[in-house]
């Protein structure tokens, strides 16, 4: 069994030099401080911005740098950003080049196809920058994604065995986030899940957000069917800035609940969180009827939270892993 | 600690048992459910219904596996005496979202899915059966080589032929999962190399004979396919489950598909382009429309509450101990019994609201004398029209007066200076009217007439006006607010029992029955869910939640207002024709989130004659805005108001158009010199 809390991460500084060189950094663009300074302060031999359309940038809002331009991509486009990207600068998986993802600015399922494409094609060890913080823009009012939801719908790279088609037997594991309207529309198309169980970020990344989660939470408590008590099995806690944790915390809950025989799961709070269920299921689940899916909306908030309190850089590995399309 | 016997709402969350124990039919003493589902009609049905109708808990009661725990002592001859054998599956299940872009067109998704479709089904088909064969003791009975043979022919090319059902159910679950990887990994490689080894449909149609075939006495049973969730695959996969409908007719097996009111996208068929026809190839059902029309609602969803409370609350047998558990009114009599005569002149209202000396304000004469006053009705009149419509030992009748008053009021077409002394005769008249309805000929008074439509009407105004909550009090009121959704009930019983059990109560005790503040928390947050949960999923969330926002405001303008133009005002009629495309886009989405209820039959519009369209506000929205919660008045609206109403790009209009709607209700009412220039008090 892996023990993801071996794998590595250290806390990069505010203020001076990382010293962290890479040669190949990329990072979504989105008007955020975290994300404008993470991409200033990194020594890379080659730095991308992705502009995603769900930000529906103008093009004078665009950085400066060399841009990969995917605000066109409409339909399931997380796939195919991701494929063109590679097919234009084939580079990155060529040869030996360290690489970095700034998953700050990125729309989560962008983030989870990129990785999951990088890995299929063989690479063994991604760096991964996060930025926290200082709070929300609107703190547990903020709005992460547009009222305009499309679907929920597998990520793509994440869609798994065919589940039992009677699904009574399947389990929905929630990483549990601000939106409870996402949280809603999640639980709303996999209702039919016998089991749903929670993961809340605690401790938080400021004291305050765990309250402000679990009172965004509790209004998805009827369509979740659970009122959030700290007694398991149906409701987890795994720190929001940890990814390997998290993956930890997704190692148990499969463990404790093997009688599912088939399992979703959507992460819906931080990114790192939702790198850690990148991490376990590229890891455990491919090849199982195990998803990850998620709320599409149209378009996503240019800006949802002020100042930067930390900097965390992870190394995910995956050197036993041998997967291929 | 207690657990909450409504806990669970959504019957997706029960298992087989947990179906099988909370199973309640429409009658108590016959298979009612069975009359309407005709699991052996060779007729397909499309089962639709709102969220929280039952349709799931339907459905999967005809499923094998609840068969075999009804027939747990012998489920042969159950099976036999049922007639079916019952295949239930979700289509949900599927993830249908892979099924699409990566590169691909939509039809060559189609018919990947489709044949995913079939093996999934051929799957749990043979499960289901190999279920059956091993519960009833038949498994030597049946020649399964010659079964996996017959079954084998419909591939082609040949496959190797599998030597038992439980070796072909994995041969059919590895090929798709085969499928499953090609899909999966197309999102990258945008290639798909799936081959489709059988005919369209020919899996589903033909493997029930075979099946039939094989089970002692068994060649008149039906293989019965239960398709849950059809609104969660698109309308190409639906073209194909209608052709399956049309096709099955003459096979051993009969369709039964169900979903959301929205559900269902098409009626086309691969014959041809043919369209199936409602009454001829398929009959429909729509679950929560039949429950509300259903004279034995209540006592049916009394006996679901009933089954639920059973185990925890075995005291609790019949629906007058049941109701007994709730306090049915916030009205504190203590032990004083009022008389018939008391409670007929509001009495026990007007001790609760005004004290039992009366000596509150009566708020409602003084909103009268200040219109009054604002219409330059002289002094010396408005004092001798105050005189008599003062009624001060029973503060009710004074209202009724107030109220006939303003009904009069708004009748009159003279100038201002003509209407003193026209509302002093009409309050004159009045006077003797409400004399008259303290004495035993009440029932020639104007007030009783008055009364027999806008009572509920008038006693929401006086509590409104003396800062007191509406009731939506007991079981009565709850099985209102469920209008046809069992889940409705369930989701008022289980927060008002979490409140109840949060503020330290007994509950389902008679003896002690929930409060009025816990039942008040628990229809308030059910209240709440209901309207989010109704919009879930909706891609124009907003839209929808303004436009039931800017009715049930309208609603609620007219009950408070001076004079309301019909009484207990919950719906409304409109021309339809005269409706913008966004609009009845609007009203259509609200119909099949059940936020608006369409009344059948239509309205027939006093002036034109025409029948126009007629809908009611989901009384579960009601005490949001203190509505009424039984239909009895309609408010007939102008496209105009409508369109303001739900057309997004009309809603700017919306504050004028219902101002001129308004204007008659509220005094001084339009026919009075200036009245278009004045503010209206709306009295809220």
């Amino acid at each position: 069994m892996i023990d993801y809390n071996l794998m590595y991460r250290e806390e990069l500084p505010l203020e001076g030099d990382w010293s962290y060189n890479v040669d190949i950094f990329i990072s979504a663009f989105n008007s955020s401080d975290r994300v404008k300074r993470a991409y200033e302060e990194i020594n890379a031999v080659r730095k991308y911005w992705w502009i995603l359309p769900d930000y529906e940038f103008e093009k004078e809002e665009y950085p400066g740098g060399e841009l990969f331009d995917c605000s066109s991509y409409s339909g399931n486009p997380e796939a195919d950003v991701a494929v063109k990207f590679l097919a234009e600068h084939p580079e990155i998986i060529n040869g030996d080049q360290s690489i970095c993802i700034d998953i700050t600015g990125f729309v989560k399922p962008y983030m989870m196809s990129f990785i999951a494409l990088l890995v299929l094609r063989g690479i063994k060890k991604i760096d991964v920058i996060y930025s926290e913080p200082q709070h929300y823009s609107h703190k547990h009012n903020t709005k992460f994604s547009g009222e305009n939801l499309i679907e929920v719908r597998q990520v793509a790279g994440y869609e798994g065995e065919a589940h039992t088609t009677y699904g009574a037997t399947d389990a929905l594991i929630i990483g549990t986030g601000y939106d409870h309207t996402l949280i809603n529309a999640v639980a709303e198309e996999k209702k039919v899940a016998k089991k749903k169980i929670q993961i809340f970020g605690f401790p938080s990344l400021r004291a305050d957000m765990y309250q402000e989660n679990i009172l965004r939470a509790s209004k998805a408590s009827d369509t979740v069917d659970r009122e959030f008590t700290l007694d398991k099995p149906f409701n987890y806690l795994a720190p929001a800035n940890d990814p390997f944790a998290t993956a930890s915390c997704l190692q148990e809950i499969f463990q404790k609940h093997s009688e599912s025989s088939g399992w979703y799961l959507s992460p819906l709070a931080t990114k790192s969180q939702a790198l850690g269920f990148v991490l376990f299921y590229l890891n455990e689940c491919r090849g199982k009827p195990v998803s990850i899916i998620y709320p599409f909306c149209k378009t996503h908030e240019k800006k949802t939270s002020e100042e930067v309190v930390r900097i965390w850089k992870y190394t995910l590995e995956f050197p036993n892993l041998t997967l291929s399309l | 600690m207690h657990a909450n016997p409504f806990e669970v709402v959504k019957s997706v969350d029960f298992s087989d048992e947990e179906i099988n124990e909370y199973w309640v039919d429409l009658a108590e003493s016959r298979d009612q459910f069975t009359e309407i589902i005709k699991p052996l009609s060779p007729t397909p049905m499309i089962l639709l219904g709102g969220k929280g109708s039952g349709k799931t808990h339907v459905v999967r009661h005809y499923s094998y596996n609840l068969q075999r725990i009804r027939n747990k002592a012998d489920i042969y001859k159950g099976v036999l005496s049922e007639g079916f054998l019952g295949v239930y599956f979700c289509l949900g299940g599927l993830n249908e979202g892979r099924f699409k872009g990566k590169g691909l067109e939509r039809y060559q998704w189609t018919e990947i899915f489709v044949y995913h479709l079939d093996l999934s089904l051929a799957q749990q088909t043979l499960e289901t059966f190999d279920r059956f064969l091993n519960d009833a003791s038949l498994k030597d009975k049946v020649n399964e080589v010659s079964l996996c043979q017959s079954i084998a022919s419909l591939f082609s090319p040949p496959i190797t032929t599998p030597n038992s059902i439980n070796e072909f159910i994995t041969y059919l679950e590895s090929k798709r999962r085969e499928i499953d990887n090609a899909v999966n990994n197309c999102a990258f490689t945008n290639k798909l190399n799936v081959e489709i080894l059988t005919n369209r449909g020919a899996l589903v149609l033909k493997i029930p004979e075979m099946l039939v075939k094989v089970i002692p006495e068994g060649k008149h049973l039906k293989l019965l396919y239960l398709f849950d969730e059809i609104e969660n695959v698109n309308i190409d996969v639906q073209i194909y489950l209608q052709t399956l409908i049309r096709e099955c007719r003459k096979t051993a097996s009969s369709i039964k598909l169900s979903g959301r009111l929205y559900g269902l996208k098409t009626r086309e068929t691969y014959c041809d382009g043919e369209k199936n026809v409602e009454g001829s190839e398929y009959e429909t059902l729509t679950l929560d429309e039949k429950l509300r029309d259903y004279n034995g609602y209540d006592d049916f969803i009394v006996r679901l509450c009933l089954r639920r409370l059973h185990e925890q609350n075995p005291h609790i047998k019949d629906k007058d101990t049941l109701y007994k558990c709730f306090t049915t009114t916030d009205v504190p009599t203590g032990s004083y019994d009022f008389s018939a005569q008391e409670e007929r002149l509001g009495n026990h209202e007007a001790w609760f609201l005004l004290g039992k000396d009366l000596q509150k304000e009566r708020r409602h004469l003084s909103k009268l004398k200040r219109k009054l006053e604002s219409v330059d009705v002289s002094p010396d009149t408005v004092s001798k029209i105050m005189h008599n419509l003062s009624f001060h030992e029973y503060p009710f009748v004074e209202k009724t007066s107030t109220f006939i008053l303003y009904k009069q009021w708004s009748e009159l077409g003279k100038s201002s200076g003509a209407l003193g002394d026209f509302l002093l005769v009409a309050s004159n008249k009045i006077a003797a009217s409400a004399k008259m309805y303290l004495e035993k000929d009440y029932k020639e008074s104007l007030h009783f007439k008055k009364l027999g439509h806008f009572r509920n009407d008038l006693i929401a105004q006086l509590r409104r006006e003396h800062d007191r909550k509406p009731q939506y009090l007991g079981m009565n009121a709850f099985i209102a607010m469920s209008c046809g959704l069992p889940r409705n009930l369930l989701q008022i019983l289980k927060h008002t029992y979490a409140a109840a059990l949060f503020r330290g109560e007994k509950v389902f005790s008679p003896s002690d029955p929930i409060s009025v503040d816990a039942q008040r928390a628990g229809v308030r947050q059910a209240a709440q869910w209901f309207f989010e949960d109704a919009l879930i999923g909706h891609d124009a969330t907003h839209h929808l939640r303004d436009a039931i926002l800017r009715l049930a405001e309208t609603f609620a303008e007219v009950r408070f207002s001076d004079k309301p133009a019909e009484c207990s005002v919950i719906s409304f009629s409109t021309d339809e024709s005269r409706l913008s495309p966004a609009c009845r886009e609007t009203i259509k989405v609200a119909r099949e989130r059940s936020l608006l209820i369409k009344v059948v039959g239509g309205r027939k519009d006093k002036n034109s004659r025409n029948i126009h369209v007629h809908y009611q506000l989901n009384p579960m929205l009601s005490p949001h805005w203190e509505l009424p919660l039984h239909r009895r008045g309609t408010l007939p609206l102008d496209a105009g108001l409508v369109n303001s109403i739900f057309d997004p790009e009309q809603s700017g209009k919306f504050n004028s158009q219902k101002m001129i709607r308004l204007k008659d209700m509220y005094a001084p009412f339009k026919n009075i010199k200036g009245a278009g220039h004045q503010q209206l008090e709306l009295g809220l």
